[in-house]
């Protein structure tokens, strides 16, 4: 009886020298380990509410509150006239603005935060860049729930258009996940990245229309709107649950385009730089 | 011309340097101006393997031994992918398990029962695989009363416990260990000896860094000698050993008559002003 085991003829192979292209590599070691982003995903949940007092409700008590709070404060000190359905409105653009924002900050921390265990086993990298992105994507998920009750409170007809939800939602978060590939890979050599990129943010979530009306704005500005995909793929959410609109073919082509361009810039960046990670950690 | 199927891993003159500026940018404002002033940074290289060149047949068992900051760490990383090498390839073939450095995948927070599957899923195995090994990790081990509570809440004889479980039962083709084995207790490390003896029984090659030279002596047959990045040595884990401990009491023979001159001055010193 032989104990002794006969590795069979495919044996998993690595060779330093043979990754000839390491984005498509990268792409297909990502979907290799996708158990561990689930578990990275999950774990994160499970830590952020774990001791928590009201555990998992405050994954969607949480934007609602902050809608709450600003509802009150825009409806009565900036009497934004004539948007219908406002604190369905904020509460849209909030919840998208989250998944970009959190997504892509969470990418960074996530990369870095890691760095130990990257430093002594392998793990390709992009694992902990989806995972963070696929975090907010869950959170989102939970929150959309309430949006839709009070969309029904407000005075929304449910329609058919809210099966249409899903994709403004994909193309956040895909549009995220590029950032998000870009600003970790950075912050990896670059310290100082998370504190330019949160300005930034800040930047970019007073000049999208989240807390206010596109209309409000000056005129250079309300059309550069038109290619700010944050705010197309918020005005999506909003027209598909509260207008019962969809766009036309045309204009929701440019969301989808700009998301997945942006993704496939930022892999390629990601993918270009990884190999140095190791010498930063 | 031993058959290539039969290289477990080849290390073939892999070299990794870190280039360390020797003013530390860590500030993307800082990149931006030097590259706009122009202002080139110097680099100070730190070669931690240089030109290393090893090959090991599957089934072997071969020790990394050599003093502490020699590189060994380093190798280890590059066999285990952690690291690129700088020059050099490095081709390995199965699947890998690597301990290095206690508790690397570890979350505080999470519980032994999910780190098992944390880990798990670090080495590439899902839920459902994951499950089906849960039992004989617990059981080897012996942390059965502590499995749900948190890790913190642990000591670190039984992190490296649960850490040797699981990369044991991921059942891999290359055992890569890390010099982790000195934090359990003697009965530990004798179980841990057993498994990976009878692993290399099974065929598994197993790489080994310790300090341990007896550990080492049991359980390879093949020792490589790594001392500042290079790799000084490679033969017969005895005859490695020997070449080791030679070294290391010259080193200290040269420390011993450096020390004794720097006392000899003061005192000739003295006398000579009387």
């Amino acid at each position: 009886m032989s104990s002794v085991r006969v590795p069979t003829e495919r044996v998993p192979t690595y060779d330093s020298a043979r990754v000839k292209l390491q984005s498509i590599f990268e792409l297909k070691e990502l979907v290799r380990y996708r158990y561990l982003v689930w578990n990275l995903i999950a774990r994160d949940l499970k830590v952020r509410y774990k001791r928590s007092f009201l555990g998992f409700i405050w994954v969607m008590l949480n934007p609602l509150l902050m809608t709450a709070v600003l509802a009150i404060v825009f409806i009565n000190f900036m009497r934004f006239g004539g948007v219908q359905y406002y604190t369905g409105y904020l509460l849209a653009g909030i919840l998208m603005w989250n998944l970009f924002s959190q997504g892509s900050v969470a990418a960074m921390s996530n990369l870095t935060g890691n760095a130990g265990t990257l430093r002594r086993m392998y793990i390709p990298p992009s694992v902990f860049v989806a995972s963070a992105i696929g975090s907010a994507l869950v959170n989102l998920v939970f929150a959309l729930a309430p949006l839709f009750i009070v969309a029904v409170v407000l005075g929304v007809q449910p329609s058919i258009t809210w099966l249409f939800a899903p994709v403004p939602i994909l193309e956040t978060a895909v549009f995220t996940l590029g950032i998000g590939l870009i600003v970790s890979a950075l912050m990896v050599f670059y310290t100082d990245v998370y504190e330019i990129y949160n300005v930034v943010l800040m930047l970019g979530m007073y000049l999208t229309p989240i807390f206010y009306p596109l209309q409000i704005l000056p005129e250079p500005l309300r059309s550069a709107e038109r290619f700010n995909p944050m705010f197309l793929t918020m005005e999506g959410l909003r027209d598909a649950v509260l207008y019962g609109t969809l766009p036309s073919l045309r204009d929701a082509a440019l969301p989808a385009a700009m998301a997945l361009v942006m993704f496939v810039v930022g892999w390629l960046f990601f993918t270009r730089l990884e190999g140095k990670f190791a010498y930063q950690f | 011309m031993t058959d290539s199927r039969d290289v477990a891993i080849s290390v073939e003159g892999v070299s990794v340097c870190y280039r360390m500026p020797t003013e530390r940018i860590t500030t993307l404002k800082e990149q931006v101006i030097r590259t706009i002033t122009r202002r080139a940074v110097k680099y100070n290289e730190f070669w931690a393997l240089r030109n290393v060149s090893l090959q090991v047949r599957r089934g072997e068992g071969v020790a990394l031994i050599g003093r502490n900051g020699a590189g060994k760490s380093t190798l280890l990383k590059v066999i285990a992918r952690a690291t690129r090498p700088t020059t050099g390839r490095v081709v390995v073939a199965g699947k890998v398990a690597p301990i290095i450095e206690l508790g690397a995948g570890f979350h505080q927070e999470l519980t032994g029962r999910e780190n098992i599957f944390l880990n798990g899923a670090m080495l590439g195995f899902s839920k459902t695989e994951m499950q089906r090994k849960f039992q004989s990790i617990v059981d080897f081990s012996e942390i059965a009363a502590f499995i749900d509570s948190p890790i913190r809440t642990y000591s670190s004889g039984m992190i490296a416990r649960l850490a040797f479980s699981i990369a044991a039962e991921a059942d891999p083709d290359l055992l890569i260990i890390d010099e982790v084995l000195s934090v359990g207790d003697e009965a530990f490390r004798h179980k841990c000896m057993e498994r990976m003896l009878r692993f290399r029984d099974r065929g598994v090659t197993v790489l080994f860094v310790t300090h341990a030279v007896d550990d080492a002596k049991k359980l390879c047959e093949r020792a490589v000698w790594v001392d500042q990045g290079r790799s000084r040595y490679i033969g017969d884990t005895q005859h490695v050993i020997d070449i080791y401990r030679e070294s290391l009491e010259f080193d200290s023979d040269l420390a011993t008559t450096q020390k004794l001159q720097v006392v000899r001055v003061p005192r000739e010193r003295s006398q000579g002003r009387r």
